[in-house]
């Protein structure tokens, strides 16, 4: 792989690390105490929020990893992201917790293994191992994908 | 950066274009309407200027042939006709087409060009003007003057009125204008500016004398002060018929001009020895020009701009709303005082913001009277297009989506709808067919009216098409509004053959759909020989509705009130017997839809709840809500991408509190209606 920087911002669900290219995150909010549900979509779309005015769909990233809904408290987290530069393209989504913002050599990036893997999401950017731990690089724009055809 | 202002000069040529084709139309039905043959001349004025200035060669070129024709009109050596006015019609197409392209490159396209200059130039050799202006003698290449040979000198006296700045206009634009055509040199008066306490910065005091030098007319002087005409004193001079700037005996000149504070005057030059001026004044020169200006009443503003602004003041309204809540909830006078206060100027600011979004559907009836004028002349059909209520307002979403929709059905009119003049003859009507464009407000709505009186539609004929399509089976019954409404689905088009005005595999069911897509519904009446009317029915504006607050569940959402006829208060034992979802109200059984079902929502505990009856065309459908909490003025805001599939919900509304209530599309709800009957079959 091309050596190159990328920043990424990464994030926890359950046990799991996954991250997300951080440059197309515009914000990290708490989750509010309200948000409003869409009927008939899909389980994963919890509803949408106001952001400054603008109505922002927020996914639940747990239910879309098929993991357990587990500990809900303050670390609980909204990350809005933006895949393409237009305000109707933002979503967000809800994690456990964030993490960090990481420096990181695309060049140490391992190729995600998908066998066994449980989720929606079919594409990855890569896989980084860091401080013993394995940080899965979500591609938006596939997940971007996932939220509008559900 | 130029490509921005090329992109501007596009933009701002578009209206020069709009307005000469307006002042055009004007002068077709008012030949000697002088005028009008301003109007045009200076549209076309500004069109050759700009061309130049951002590199639109040809544009520039074509344009300048088109004004010598219309400067001969100005003066009377040319008389307004017919052919002239089609001519100029044709070569406003040209001009669309070079503002599209740009410079030509193509070579047929070149010749093209050429061809149709010659046209231009025959048109003026065949007027009898005796006088050839040197103009016409100019080769095509030429027309950037080339060098500065035979260079005259005038004298400008630039005296403008005192409220000269107030609408904007900078002087200094205009001198530089006069600099750059020439060698000048600017004499500044302002010896009248009073002192600081009486100074109004407004107020213009000052008075310019120019000397210029230059091979140009004072005709094309004239014309830099064009738009301050009637602001100003204007005197514009030839004094040498040599190029005399910067001689010493005019220096001195100028120098004792300024010392005395007294203006130099054409004698000064005459004592001068230098000076071989014949005298030819035109009296037309000195006499000066009161022509009625076309007044600068707007400005420019990218769209995407207001969108921002509605965007911000709506954002606005919201906190002011917060703001208000927890004024109240303080109990503080001051407090109290000051967000009423700011709750007003919020109000305004609202109402002002979402006004500016509003433009005329004046701005696109043009296009319409040229596509009359152009159809019934091209199919030799005689119409008179009348137009009532064209300064009416609309949102400017709404006018851009509208545009199309109408064109296509003035042309189904134009096409279909009016007959030839010996048809209307034989069949007992004026030779002149009528269109009639209306548009009116109603209530919360716009109403637009095509109406011709042309042939009509034949039901029957509708009815033996759909047949043979199988769109219906044979012997099926239909009044005459359902098959009318055969028109509207895709895949029918009456005619066999396209022809190229209409039927382009854009039928009525795409009219349909595009006014749809703007909350709009469209319906058709006809009668067999006496004419067609079409009615659009629109919302006033797209982004702001009044709605009915309503709960449902957990959620609130927002029912446009234009969509409501009425509603009930119910419980459960006046639904116990109702197999189909049918209830009888004043003896009309009304179908319903409970939206906690349609939603997916639990079922509701209470027995009580109430209906809200909307109404779509002629159909009417009760929806069941929990309660209905009160009505409310929202911005609906769009759901963003990820949420398009979800068809009954059209957009979002932020409450007062930031909390956020859904907006239905009662269209939909009417149609989601429909497709449940046919999935509960699946099931």
């Amino acid at each position: 792989m091309e050596k190159a920087n990328k920043t990424i911002l990464s994030f926890q669900i359950n046990q799991n690390e996954f991250a997300v290219d951080a440059l197309q995150v515009v914000h990290i909010l708490e989750v509010p105490p309200l948000i409003t549900s869409v009927p008939n979509t899909s389980a994963f779309m919890k509803g949408v929020i106001n952001l400054h005015g603008n109505i922002v769909p927020v996914v639940d990233m747990r239910l879309i990893m098929e993991e357990e809904i587990g500990v809900t408290n303050a670390d609980n987290a909204i990350i809005v992201i933006n895949p393409v530069d237009a305000q109707d393209a933002r979503f967000g989504i809800m994690v456990d917790m964030v993490k960090e913002v990481l420096e990181i050599d695309t060049a140490n990036l391992k190729e995600t293994i998908l066998e066994g893997k449980k989720g929606l999401i079919e594409s990855y950017e890569g896989t980084l191992l860091y401080n013993d731990t394995f940080i899965h690089i979500i591609d938006i724009n596939h997940l971007a994908e996932i939220i509008e055809n559900h | 950066m130029i490509d921005k202002f090329r992109a501007k000069f596009v933009e701002e040529s578009s209206d020069n274009i709009h307005d000469l084709e307006e002042a055009l139309l004007l002068l077709e039905k008012d030949m000697r309407n002088k005028e009008l043959i301003e109007r045009i001349f200076r549209a076309m004025h500004s069109l050759k200027g700009g061309g130049a200035m951002f590199g639109f060669n040809h544009l520039s070129e074509f344009t300048h042939h088109l004004e010598t024709i219309f400067d001969y009109v100005r003066g009377g050596k040319l008389q307004v006709s017919t052919e002239l006015i089609s001519l100029t019609f044709s070569a406003i197409d040209q001009i669309n087409f070079l503002l599209k392209t740009g410079d030509l490159t193509r070579e047929e396209d070149l010749t093209e060009q050429k061809a149709f200059i010659k046209k231009l130039q025959s048109f003026l050799s065949g007027s009898e003007s005796s006088s050839q202006p040197e103009e016409k003698k100019e080769s095509l290449s030429d027309v950037s003057s080339g060098p500065e040979t035979n260079e005259k000198t005038f004298l400008i006296s630039f005296l403008p009125h005192e409220d000269l700045l107030k609408n904007g206009t900078n002087p200094f634009y205009l001198l530089d204008d006069l600099h750059a055509m020439g060698n000048a040199i600017t004499l500044a008066f302002a010896h009248k500016t009073p002192s600081l306490d009486l100074f109004e910065v407004s107020t213009n005091y000052c008075f310019w004398q120019v000397i210029l030098s230059s091979a140009d007319s004072i005709n094309e002087i004239r014309d830099v002060f064009i738009f301050v005409e009637d602001e100003c004193e204007l005197h514009i001079d030839q004094v040498s018929e040599t190029s005399i700037v910067n001689r010493p005996e005019v220096n001195a000149l100028i120098e004792k001009a300024l010392q005395t504070n007294t203006q130099l005057s054409v004698d000064d030059f005459k004592q001068s020895e230098w000076t071989r001026t014949e005298e030819q004044k035109d009296t037309d020169d000195k006499k000066k020009a009161f022509l009625k200006e076309h007044k600068i009443a707007s400005i420019r503003v990218a769209s995407h701009k207001i969108d921002e602004l509605v965007t911000l003041v709506s954002e606005m309204v919201t906190i002011q709303a917060q703001l208000s809540l927890y004024a109240e909830n303080s109990g503080e006078p001051t407090i109290m005082a000051l967000t009423e206060n700011i709750q007003k100027l919020t109000r305004q600011l609202r109402d002002n913001a979402f006004d500016v979004s509003l433009i005329p559907l004046q701005s696109e009836l043009m296009r319409f009277q040229r596509l009359v004028r152009d159809l019934s002349k091209e199919q030799k059909k005689d119409i008179d297009f009348i137009i009532e209520g064209g300064d009416l307002e609309l949102d400017k979403n709404i006018v851009e989506h509208l545009t199309d929709p109408l064109l296509h059905i003035l042309r189904n009119s134009i096409d279909h709808g009016i007959e030839l003049p010996q048809e209307r003859i034989a069949a007992g009507k004026s030779p002149k067919g009528t269109i009639i464009f209306k548009a009116y407000h109603s209530g919360a709505n716009v109403i637009i009216e095509i109406t011709d009186d042309g042939k009509g539609i034949d039901p029957e004929f509708i009815k033996q098409k759909a047949i043979s399509k199988g769109i219906i089976e044979q012997g099926a019954t239909l009044d005459k509004k359902e098959i009318f409404d055969l028109l509207f689905i895709s895949g029918f088009s009456t005619r066999e053959s396209v022809s190229d005005l209409s039927g382009r595999g854009v039928g009525m069911d795409v009219v349909r759909r595009k006014i749809a897509n703007i909350r709009g519904e469209v319906s058709l009446e006809s009668e067999t020989g006496k004419g067609t009317i079409i009615s659009i029915r629109l919302p006033l504006t797209l982004s702001i509705i009044d709605g009915l607050l309503v709960k449902v569940a957990n959620n609130q959402y927002v029912i446009p009130i234009s969509a409501i006829e009425q509603i009930f208060a119910f419980d459960q034992s006046q639904m116990k017997n109702t197999f189909n979802n049918v209830v009888v109200i004043n003896n009309e059984q009304i179908p319903y839809i409970i939206l906690r079902d349609l939603f997916n929502e639990p079922k509701h505990d209470d027995d009580k709840f109430q209906m809200v009856l909307i109404r779509s065309e002629e159909k009417k459908l009760g929806i069941i809500v929990d309660a209905v909490i009160g009505e409310y003025q929202t911005v609906v805001k769009p759901m963003g991408r990820y949420l398009k599939k979800q068809e009954i919900i059209s957009g979002a509304s932020i409450m007062g509190d930031g909390t956020i209530s859904l907006v239905i599309d009662t269209s939909r709800l009417f149609q989601s209606r429909r497709s449940r009957k046919v999935t509960h079959v699946e099931n």
